[in-house]
């Protein structure tokens, strides 16, 4: 058995405490502009081996909670309530006391991070071996030939040309392979929890695909804790056994994939649900959400999506709802969310799958 | 009189933009403050030329507010004539070395080719000439009579690194959509350079202009330090050169008299340099906070 | 009926010697009066440059492209301004597509009374109020004195296309025009440029990499997929999405991931050969698709590139191999 396999370890308990806690968490920075309110009071539980999609559009606040989770804020933010609590075999600690020393053990052997943009990640002038091992190195780990041969299993593993690779400089790769290693890299010292903002958003579609794919295993053979960071509603269906959409900083609903693709509460998630078209299959109408994303200096008063809404009352625009509970292991925060689930009775968004008009003719 | 109104109100604006910055606006104050004493302030405070054996080197006083120098002259009065070359001549190099280095800089950059190729030749050979040598054998060879031709000899040798720079700007913005917008609509070249690729540049050119009258006073102070301009009268780089000739560094009486029209330089130097802050805020409208 | 743009085996190359890519190889395709022609593709397939040429801004370094029937390099000076008012871009980036210096107001009156299509600054400022109104910026006087970094993505999009329809165009390129906006405003934006259609008799070129979007707002016109500088398919959009013939096309379409759990893993996957994209500096010979094509025959596909022909079903196809044969891209339940 090769290293990189034992290197991971299943947690599959459901009675265990989940590896990531976020209890009341808000994250402020400042602007030219004034003090911006990027993540509003969230509460949200990672739970082990499970993979975890956090879908909004821009200003939504979703990568200012993934950077604040790995403390990696520009200097200007801050959290400045509430506590990001982590687990691992049953030991538990605030991420927010962490010092400089143990904030980079945490970010390598606890919980990675995979960046949206995989070139800037990399040190231009050295190779992907050396930046691996130094890593490696500066984690206590000086074996040349065991980190080598680790390295070499984690490439193979996001299926790339192993021995190439390892020896190449970044540029020499292109933006799909890059990204790829940038996985293999956040997987060397074996995390528990992997955090990937936009993972595949600036890559073709047959790349994109690809690492899907190899995302997929991760999720399915591995077992691996993941937090996916994108404003593509798609991956999230491909990827996410639950969704959280989040809007003006807040968590609006949380669900399982199902629940939210098809029985969403909030109007924020139908809205987006609608506005998404698919490929396959017939021409479907969409319908746009209103207006433009909230300005978050100077937020609308009651519930942030009103102004955009089409439930909304009087009653929104004076107070803002809470999540509560609407299904099984479901939660929305609106105060009509049984309009919402009207609405969907009405206009199911669970349509019956293209009917298959043309015959298969291969394989 | 409509013209009047619309200039003191877009006047006024600017006014209002610069002053978002304290510390710019704080600069561009003493900026004015400068030019006023030194172009009107001869008119009422004439300068001293009598010898006073026994007032030499004295330390500040309610007499003489910066002390007197190696013949009893007061100092103050010098500071007040000094400053008038020294602005102009930083003035008309600037001026003329970023009107260079922007016209032929943009022009290079936008037209490419073998315009190009020409002027970047030039600039290549003028920044291959190291400057401070070439001023100072240009200067023995020449006699500068007056403030306008050492200011357009300084303007003259000071473009070609900002030039490089506006070019490679020039280059990018050339490149980017809104440009090409620009000429999908049609709107020409000379408004294209002047419209929308020049104002995309101003704040560097404002920056870059700052930095080439700081150089050109710099310049000028040591050319006239080395005594290679002989310039008749009072000027901060003449006192600078006569005090040191003098040696008024060595006694604790006398180093007003080297350390006046330093002061003055420096201080001129850094309000220039903090009032392009104020005047960042005026041509890119990013920077403008609270809009 | 004439076209109102035509390419003619039009070709675009960029570079020196060993340097010298080739962006767009020998691309033909007409656009009819108020079609909407979508061309999709992934990066570096040409598409942009494609785009470019069409609006006048690249000239093609081969063939020829012709504007209401005439070649636009044999145009005489007012015909040439004529083509060039009449063919507007929009641009992908709302953020470097419009002046940072300049208001929405300097940006909308410049054209107009550069191109006298109003007389005075009164009237410009009127037609810029209206011009607004159309592209749906209201109330638009709130907008005229606002500069680009104080409007959203979206909004931003908004101006340009106010901003092109300053000229009265009759055809547009959008290059990518609403990749980067906001999901929730996309459609919004989509339904903006189908109403300037159908209320202006505006053509479109929309230039897009995302099939569902090509699918949206071309359902009534026709789609070309471009692979490494060449057309490999196209045909009325609904025969594209549902009956793809290029296998490139049918791996894109395969490939793409769907906003509904349950279809997205329905989906057939169509592996391909190799996962890399060729680098234009060195293409493979024959089709340029060969060294990833499941289909690939040794001795035909890798030997001359293949042309498109037509199928019965509408449209071309640049496969000979397999352009009669049907793939449902769903795994039968």
């Amino acid at each position: 058995m090769s290293q990189a396999d034992d290197a991971f370890v299943h947690h599959e308990s459901i009675f265990e405490k989940p590896p990531l806690s976020l209890r009341n968490v808000h994250i402020m920075y400042k602007s030219r502009k004034g003090a911006v309110n990027a993540v509003r009071g969230v509460d949200l539980d990672l739970r082990a081996g499970e993979s975890l999609s956090l879908i909004g559009e821009s200003g939504s606040g979703k990568t200012t909670l993934g950077l604040g989770i790995v403390r990696l804020l520009v200097k200007t933010a801050k959290v400045t309530q509430g506590e990001i609590i982590y687990r691992r075999d049953g030991l538990e600690m605030d991420v927010g006391q962490l010092d400089a020393q143990q904030l980079r053990e945490f970010r390598w052997r606890e919980c990675s991070m995979v960046f949206q943009s995989a070139l800037n990640s990399f040190n231009p002038v050295l190779r992907i071996w050396n930046q691996m091992y130094d890593t490696a190195k500066a984690h206590g780990w000086s074996d040349r030939r065991a980190v080598r041969e680790h390295v070499l299993n984690l490439l193979r593993f996001v299926q790339l040309d192993a021995e190439r690779v390892i020896d190449a400089y970044p540029h020499e790769l292109s933006g799909g392979m890059r990204q790829r290693v940038l996985i293999a890299m956040s997987l060397l010292l074996d995390p528990q929890v992997l955090i990937l903002d936009e993972p595949t958003t600036a890559l073709d579609i047959l790349t994109q695909r690809t690492i899907i794919d190899l995302l997929r295993r991760l999720k399915d053979e591995q077992r691996l804790t993941m937090l996916f960071i994108s404003h593509d509603l798609a991956i999230a269906a491909e990827l996410a056994d639950r969704i959280a959409t989040m809007y003006a900083g807040k968590i609006v609903e949380i669900g399982s994939a199902d629940d939210i693709f098809y029985r969403p509460r909030h109007p924020y998630t139908l809205g987006l649900i609608r506005a998404v078209p698919k490929v396959i299959g017939e021409f479907e109408d969409l319908v746009s959400i209103l207006g433009s994303p909230p300005d978050l200096v100077d937020l609308p008063s009651g519930c942030k999506f009103h102004p955009r809404c089409p439930f909304a009352t009087e009653r929104c625009r004076r107070e803002e709802p809470d999540l509560e509970q609407v299904g099984q292991d479901h939660a929305a925060a609106c105060w009509h969310w049984q309009a919402v689930e009207e609405e969907v009775a009405d206009h199911p968004l669970h349509q019956s799958l293209p009917a298959q008009t043309i015959v298969y003719s291969g394989e | 009189m409509n013209l009047v109104k619309q200039t003191l109100a877009s006047l006024g604006t600017t006014l209002r933009i610069m002053s978002y910055n304290k510390v710019g606006f704080a600069g561009f104050l003493m900026v004015i403050f400068i030019v006023l004493m030194s172009f009107v302030g001869p008119y009422f405070i004439p300068l001293d030329t009598v010898t006073k054996v026994d007032k030499i080197f004295q330390s500040p006083s309610a007499e003489h507010w910066f002390g007197t120098d190696h013949q009893g002259r007061d100092i103050f009065s010098q500071i007040i004539h000094g400053g008038k070359d020294v602005i102009v001549v930083a003035v008309i190099a600037g001026v003329l070395s970023t009107l260079i280095a922007v016209t032929f800089g943009t022009l290079s950059g936008f037209a490419g080719g073998r315009t190009d190729a020409f002027i970047m030749a030039i600039t290549d050979v003028m920044l291959t000439i190291p400057q401070l040598p070439l001023l100072l054998i240009l200067a023995s060879l020449m006699k500068f009579e007056n403030v306008t031709s050492l200011g357009v000899l300084l303007g003259l040798l000071n473009w070609p690194s900002l030039l490089r720079a506006v070019r490679s700007q020039a280059l990018s913005l050339k490149e980017r959509d809104f440009i090409e917008a620009a000429r999908s609509l049609d709107l020409g070249t000379t408004h294209i350079v002047f419209r929308e690729i020049v104002p995309n540049m101003m704040t560097y050119i404002i920056i870059s202009l700052a930095l080439a009258m700081t150089g050109a006073i710099y310049a000028q102070v040591a050319l006239v330090l080395f005594g290679l301009v002989p310039f008749s009268g009072s000027n901060w780089g003449v006192m600078l050169s006569l005090a040191w000739v003098r040696g008024a560094i060595f006694f604790k009486d006398s180093v007003w008299y080297i350390m006046m029209p330093i002061a003055a330089i420096v201080l001129l130097q850094l309000s220039v340099v903090t009032t392009t802050r104020s005047l960042e805020l005026v041509f890119n409208p990013r920077l403008r906070s609270g809009e | 009926m004439m076209a109102h743009i035509e390419l003619q085996n039009v070709s675009r190359a960029f570079g020196k010697e060993q340097e010298r890519v080739l962006a767009v190889d020998g691309v033909s395709l007409t656009i009819e009066k108020g079609e909407i022609r979508c061309l999709v593709g992934e990066s570096g397939c040409g598409k942009s440059t494609t785009g470019k040429m069409i609006a006048g801004l690249l000239p093609p370094s081969g063939g020829r492209i012709l504007f209401d029937g005439k070649p636009i390099d044999r145009l005489n000076k007012e015909e040439y301004r004529a083509y060039r008012h009449a063919v507007q871009i929009i641009h992908q980036d709302p953020y470097a597509s419009l002046n940072p210096v300049q208001t929405v107001k300097q940006i909308i009156t410049t054209p107009l009374l550069r191109h006298r299509k109003v007389s005075g600054s009164q009237q410009a400022y009127r037609r810029a109020l209206e011009l607004l109104e159309i592209v749906d910026l209201t109330p638009a006087a709130d907008f005229l004195d606002k500069y680009p970094h104080q409007l959203s993505g979206g909004q931003r999009q908004r101006v340009s296309v106010a901003r092109a329809l300053t000229v009265d165009p009759k055809f547009i390129v959008a290059d990518e025009a609403v990749s980067m906006v906001d999901v929730s405003i996309r459609v919004s934006l989509l339904n903006m440029l189908m109403r300037l259609k159908n209320e202006f008799d505006v053509t479109f070129l929309f230039i897009t990499h995302d099939l569902a979007l090509a699918k949206y707002f071309a359902w009534e016109g026709a789609i070309s997929v471009m692979y490494l500088g060449r057309v490999v398919e196209d045909g009325p959009t609904p025969r594209v999405i549902t009956d793809p013939r290029h296998p490139y096309t049918q791996a894109l379409l395969a490939a793409v991931p769907e906003a509904d759990p349950e279809l997205t893993h329905r989906k057939r996957r169509i592996a391909l050969r190799s996962a890399d994209i060729p680098s234009l500096l060195n293409l493979p010979p024959g089709c340029t698709f060969h060294p990833r094509c499941p289909y690939f025959v040794e001795g035909e596909c890798d030997v001359s590139a293949p042309p498109l022909e037509a199928i019965s079903e509408g449209g071309r196809v640049a496969c000979p191999v397999r352009k009669d044969e049907h793939v449902s891209l769903l795994i039968p339940s």
